[in-house]
């Protein structure tokens, strides 16, 4: 029995599957994928197209109503309209189209790798740490950096530092400024006191990212409200909120996405020579998907169908509802366990999660027996 | 593509719309100002369907009014044209036939059979459509200085960038003497032979020998596929001439073969219309062309990221996998298998992640 197997026999609502199974149920979802994709085409082009001139003309329209701020109406709509604007050029558009769901439209303004979005965080550290690192190592003990930023202890296999006492503080502030943290991510600023890099290094990576966080800045905090004259402040603090709407949404809707009760962790020792179908096994016991409606799955660029997320990173994230059905399908044949849940709850296991491993507690033996 | 334009204008911005540039990413700028005129664009080169000529029956000539992004072209030249087919953008290169210096360009489409893009072209463009252009390129274009004779062999569709060259050298030198044989399989496949005709009524330098590999119907003409001895009848002075050739691979390997007989090579000019990719054997090598790192090398890597690392060359990767697209890159030419999906991809000019792509003939990557 591979260190793979054994370590989901033991902590997992699932059942073990054995090599035979695995390479069966990979191959169903290997099937499913092909099947969507092959009918793939003018209706998610058009969509995408349309999610862009959304973000695009919410953008226009609340930026012009936030210029008349001073009326309180206008400020509320104004700021509630910048706010979808950022949150779906973010989610739906941006995470999306950086994972190169829309490449075979051929279209440059959609091409996953040349992609810019309305945050901080440069796109190209973007697709680094969250394509490469987390969608491929996805929730690997040491190895998938979204496992707490390098600032949270969220699971118990994570060794508990002093410094967790901090976890309910650090993931408030994290969430209040996620973008900007977001952004400082690629760094890995908490192997700066274990010598695990330099300053100089650091330094250099800084470069492009504080770049890109002057520009936003200079966009939304100095531009704009000098071009609004004596409406300065009412633009200012509109802009403010709308980033800090887009803060809380993102952190919640990702949060929720692996951090949730049921959301397992493995060893890097278990990944090596993994077959595809483990692979796949490893996404859906690091995800969770969140029920709602469907404005709801579109606010959060369809990450409410994590799980599909994990399993297709590359198949349009509106096809993902439709597939769900089909993978709850097949994992119920196969016994595994399809963590799906409304934000509510699984936000209040996020949230038990950050105050429960805050203080020590030990590793589970049967983990460590593994 | 377009970066001298976008340079250029660049340059000329006054400060505010620097400022805007700044801001704004270039496709947004473009989204703003696509509301005032769809043909606006900050780079892009975009165009408006002006007018159509049926040229043939199968040979369709496209008027366009091309935006200020436009850096002209010189006869001889294809321009690489995008189409939004059922939401992909498809490109594909066709010859321009009209003169440099025009407010509008004129290209001429023949119909492919089967082909997409040529067929959607004749189908469903219409008047007022807007279309992307990408630069004018391609090497099969008239030498700086305008040799005194000069022979022109065209095969069916081969003829449009003949016919640009011919009328360009006509008008630096009306008095230029220039042989055309022009090949076509019937009639009615002769496009633009009735602005060659009146070229030669006004032109008397211009000699046009037509040649039918299928039933002639004036004695005038010359029946069957280009032969040296057939060369030799319409034009005896082959040697003094510097000579074009344009059409299918047939008609251009026999007069390569010609000249290379008769020691003619240099003054050999040729451009391949529809030659089929060479599709590869399972296990043979094929030929990957890098070309921002002006490397050709053969392969026989099962992948093309390995191909690449083989070759030296250190493309960014992730996964290996197929999931991350960090390795994806544009594929200019060639056709490649998807090795998650199997699909066969073998339009130019298309995303593909090299990690996954098996190349199935000789491949040009923008890497």
């Amino acid at each position: 029995m591979s260190a793979f197997e054994n370590i989901y026999k033991t902590s997992s609502k699932s059942r073990t599957l054995s090599p035979a199974e695995i390479d069966a149920f990979g191959a169903e979802l290997d099937a499913l994928r092909q099947s969507v994709m092959d009918n793939v085409g003018e209706r998610e082009a058009t969509y995408i197209r349309n999610v862009q001139k959304l973000v695009r003309y919410t953008e226009i329209g609340g930026r012009a109503l936030l210029m008349a701020g001073l009326f309180p109406p206008a400020w509320l709509a104004g700021t509630a309209l910048l706010s979808v604007s950022k949150i779906v050029d973010n989610m739906e558009l941006g995470h999306n189209v950086m994972h190169g769901q829309y490449d075979w439209m051929n279209d440059p303004t959609l091409n996953g790798n040349t992609f810019d979005w309305d945050t901080v965080c440069t796109a190209d550290n973007w697709r680094q740490t969250h394509n490469v690192v987390h969608h491929t190592y996805t929730n690997v003990q040491d190895v998938d950096h979204d496992i707490g930023y390098g600032l949270l202890r969220l699971f118990p296999e994570q060794k508990w530092e002093p410094r967790f006492l901090l976890n309910p503080i650090a993931a408030s502030l994290l969430a209040v400024t996620f973008q900007w943290t977001l952004a400082l991510q690629s760094l890995e600023l908490e192997k700066l006191p274990k010598g695990e890099k330099t300053l100089a290094e650091v330094r250099e990576e800084f470069k492009p990212i504080l770049a890109k966080m002057r520009k936003k800045f200079f966009k939304d905090y100095v531009f704009f409200p000098l071009v609004a004259g004596p409406f300065f402040l009412p633009v200012l603090t509109g802009n403010l909120t709308a980033n800090l709407v887009r803060n809380l949404w993102t952190f919640s809707i990702i949060f929720c996405g692996h951090f949730t009760e049921d959301a397992e962790t493995i060893p890097e020792a278990a990944i090596a020579n993994e077959t595809r179908g483990q692979w796949y096994l490893r996404q859906i016991r690091g995800s969770s998907n969140l029920t709602g409606s469907r404005v709801f799955d579109f606010m959060s660029g369809n990450l409410s169908y994590q799980i599909e997320h994990h399993l297709f990173p590359t198949v349009p994230a509106v096809r993902y509802k439709e597939m769900s059905v089909k993978v709850q399908e097949i994992c119920a044949r196969y016994g595994q366990h399809y963590n799906a849940g409304p934000f509510s709850k699984q936000f209040f296991t996020v949230v038990k999660r950050i105050l429960r491993y805050s203080l020590p507690t030990a590793k589970p033996a049967q983990l460590l027996a593994a | 593509m377009n970066t001298n334009a976008s340079l250029n204008s660049s340059k000329t911005l006054n400060p505010v719309a620097a400022t805007f540039q700044k801001l704004f990413d270039n496709d947004w700028l473009d989204f703003a100002i696509s509301h005032v005129n769809p043909l606006f664009s900050v780079t892009r080169t975009k165009a408006r369907v002006v007018s159509f000529h049926q040229e043939t029956p199968d040979a369709l000539s496209i008027l366009l009014q091309p935006n200020q992004n436009w850096a002209g072209f010189q006869p001889g030249q294809f321009v690489p044209v995008r189409v939004d087919i059922k939401g992909v953008i498809h490109e594909r290169c066709y010859s321009i036939t009209s003169a440099p210096g025009e407010s509008t360009i004129r290209i001429t489409v023949k119909r492919q059979n089967g082909g997409l893009v040529s067929n959607w072209l004749h189908q469903h463009l219409l008047i007022g459509d807007i279309i992307e252009l990408g630069a004018a390129g391609g090497e099969f274009v008239l030498p700086a200085v305008l040799p005194e004779k000069l022979l022109f062999i065209a095969g069916g569709s081969g003829i449009t960038p003949v016919y640009s060259m011919i009328r360009a050298a006509l008008a630096s030198n009306p008095e230029a003497d220039i042989v055309l044989g022009f090949y076509a399989r019937n009639y009615l496949d002769l496009i633009l032979l009735d602005e060659l005709e009146a070229l030669k009524e006004k032109h008397a330098g211009l000699r046009i020998q037509l040649c039918i590999t299928g039933e002639r119907m004036f004695p005038e003409d010359l029946v069957g596929r280009f032969t040296p001895a057939q060369l030799q009848g319409y034009c005896a002075d082959v040697a003094s001439r510097e000579t074009f050739v344009c059409g299918p691979a047939g008609l251009i390997e026999a007069v390569v073969a010609h000249h290379a007989g008769k020691g003619l090579e240099a003054q050999l000019h040729k451009e391949y219309f529809g030659l089929p990719p060479v599709v590869r054997e399972p296990g043979a090598s094929a030929e990957v062309i890098y070309l921002k790192s002006g490397l050709t090398v053969e392969t026989s890597e099962p992948t093309l990221l390995q191909a690449a690392e083989k070759a030296g060359l250190k493309p960014k990767f992730g996964c290996r996998m197929g999931v991350c697209n960090t390795c994806s890159c544009v594929k200019k030419e060639g056709v490649v298998r998807n090795l998650v999906s199997g699909a066969i991809d073998d339009t130019p000019n298309t995303l593909i992640r090299l990690c996954i792509s098996e190349p199935l003939s000789a491949v040009t990557l923008d890497i």
